[in-house]
């Protein structure tokens, strides 16, 4: 079997293009990018990004995929993303469980899907596609969402779970969006995690959200929380050793922060799992 | 239209602020109101565009000041919503929109600001290509410089304005007040320099004339002889003081010289 644990990774942000060069830390074993940050012709930021990935593996996690939507599937953009992949060679790439826009508008935003059997064939015929053009196969990830459409028959995990082996993906499992969502939606997180197919996950993300008591959003400016770290642990029981990593998008900290804070994911790693089972592709290669 | 296609629609024309029908389809969870819920992503869909052109038109939103800032983000993202996959795209159609909105068109040189953010913006992240150097000229045989041909670097571009606009953003730039707009015209060349910063310099009748004759593929004999009949002298000397110039900065990513090529 395959190694794929690539141990714990932070998303490479601008901000800190100069600390990760200047000090190429040995504690971050990977990053992850948002592709389409980087689907420019050239410049600054294509230098940092391959100057950085001379030293690290990453992995691309798009945002415009729109497999959820009812639009064809946008050719133009996915010859870019194939474009940036080749350039790159990453691990993996992922995307959405979500749709972003319809008709051409693109809302920039991770929209929710009703989860229908209408819904499901949709994605299904979509991630095929996809994988078919990129030549591999991509990770989905679980949404955090605000609304509940009437018509949705099937439990979210349940979607994604069918959505995944139809389409043979595999799955970036939040764990921030699923606290995220249950929370907002009334739902028990842990059996969301108990309920999703392990051999399917293939990273973790975690990040900070901004709770309002009543309802959360899914912001990413804050560290990650308690409640999130506790998921985070039976995750790891679930799933076993699953590259994580931190994502941070906005008041984002100095890296040396960020590092102390991906030192917790590992220490919880640590405790839970065995020396074995944590060792990732690239220490086991060496 | 299929149930999933008429409830995208539903959704995205609540987000987007015209009528919709999508409340009748969402799930009342009690504690917090459907129309809150909704809202959450109607407020992201106003937001990630208002940061966006906040990020890119930094000196435009200080220029403006943040009531007319503000006025100008929501009226553009209801004219001219995206049809982009990344944000960085968002603003090219800024400095259109603005010469055909009622408050902002009667100040031309506000399209012409938003213009030259968006120019800078391009500057930054063109491809990325080899950058020549004097001594690569000085490879050149002299009996060859005659036909000799430069490619730009393809950060390289002129903004050619009626406005004092690039004096505008200097000073807002430097925190200082602007000086009022003056109709006014000037020729910039913008570009990536060899750290990867942007700059841009004015250039005089001569380089401009010097830089649009090598833009449309003329060599240097060519464009002497054309700098001869626009300055009536010998133009040589500042010729190659101004060639040498460009070397420096980065602005030439191929010398071709016959069959001869240097990059």
């Amino acid at each position: 079997m395959s190694n794929d644990f690539l141990g714990f990774g932070l998303g490479l942000r601008t901000d800190h293009f100069h600390d990760v060069l200047e000090t190429k830390p040995k504690n971050i074993d990977w990053f992850e990018i948002i592709s389409e940050n980087f689907m420019v012709d050239g410049g600054k930021p294509k230098y940092y990004l391959h100057a950085i990935r001379e030293h690290y593996p990453m992995v691309m996690h798009g945002v415009s995929m729109s497999l959820g939507s009812t639009d064809p599937l946008d050719m133009d953009y996915m010859k870019r993303l194939k474009q940036l992949h080749d350039e790159l060679q990453p691990e993996w790439l992922s995307d959405h469980l979500c749709w972003t826009g319809i008709n051409g508008i693109n809302t920039h935003d991770l929209l929710p899907v009703p989860y229908t059997e209408e819904a499901l064939d949709l994605m299904v015929e979509r991630i095929k596609q996809a994988q078919d053009y990129m030549g591999r196969q991509i990770l989905l990830e679980n949404p955090s969402s605000y609304i509940s459409f009437d018509d949705s028959a099937i439990p979210e995990w349940e979607f994604l779970g069918a959505l995944t082996e139809r389409a043979d993906c595999h799955i970036l499992f939040d764990v921030n969006n699923v606290y995220v969502s249950a929370r907002n939606h009334g739902f028990d997180p842990l059996e969301y995690i108990k309920k999703t197919p392990a051999d399917r996950v293939k990273q973790f993300h975690l990040a900070g959200h901004t709770d309002y008591g009543d309802y959360i959003i899914d912001t990413h400016d804050h560290d990650v929380p308690d409640p999130v770290w506790e998921l985070y642990k039976e995750a790891l029981l679930h799933f076993g050793p699953v590259s994580t990593m931190i994502e941070r998008d906005g008041n984002i900290p100095p890296f040396e922060d960020l590092r102390g804070e991906l030192q917790i994911a590992r220490k919880i790693a640590n405790e839970t799992l065995s020396p074995e089972q944590l060792t990732p592709r690239y220490q086991e290669a060496v | 239209m299929s149930d999933l296609q008429e409830r995208q629609q539903q959704l995205l024309d609540y987000i987007m602020g015209k009528p919709s029908d999508i409340h009748e389809h969402i799930q009342d969870r009690g504690k917090v109101s459907v129309d809150i819920q909704l809202h959450i992503y109607r407020n992201a869909y106003q937001v990630s565009f208002w940061e966006t052109l906040d990020t890119d038109h930094e000196l435009l939103g200080k220029y403006l000041g943040d009531d007319m800032f503000n006025t100008m983000v929501r009226d553009y993202i209801a004219a001219y919503p995206s049809t982009f996959r990344s944000l960085r795209d968002f603003g090219d159609r800024l400095p259109k929109f603005l010469t055909e909105h009622e408050t902002f068109s009667p100040h031309p040189q506000i399209a012409e600001f938003a213009r030259f953010e968006r120019e800078l913006l391009v500057a930054f992240d063109a491809m990325d290509a080899d950058m020549c150097s004097r001594e690569d000229l000085t490879r050149i045989a002299p009996e060859q410089w005659a036909q000799l041909k430069v490619e730009f670097h393809p950060s390289v571009r002129a903004f050619i304005t009626g406005y004092n606009v690039v004096d505008i953003w200097q000073h807002l730039k430097a925190d200082r007040s602007p000086p009022d707009a003056i109709a006014r015209n000037e020729y910039w060349v913008l570009w990536r320099n060899r750290d990867r910063l942007t700059e841009f310099a004015s250039l005089d009748g001569f380089e401009q004339a010097m830089y649009e004759t090598f833009s449309k593929g003329y060599n240097l004999e060519q464009t002497a002889e054309f700098l001869i009949e626009i300055s009536n002298s010998d133009p040589t000397e500042k010729l190659l003081t101004t060639l040498f110039s460009w070397l420096d900065r980065g602005w030439i990513t191929r010398l071709h010289a016959g069959l001869n090529v240097v990059s």
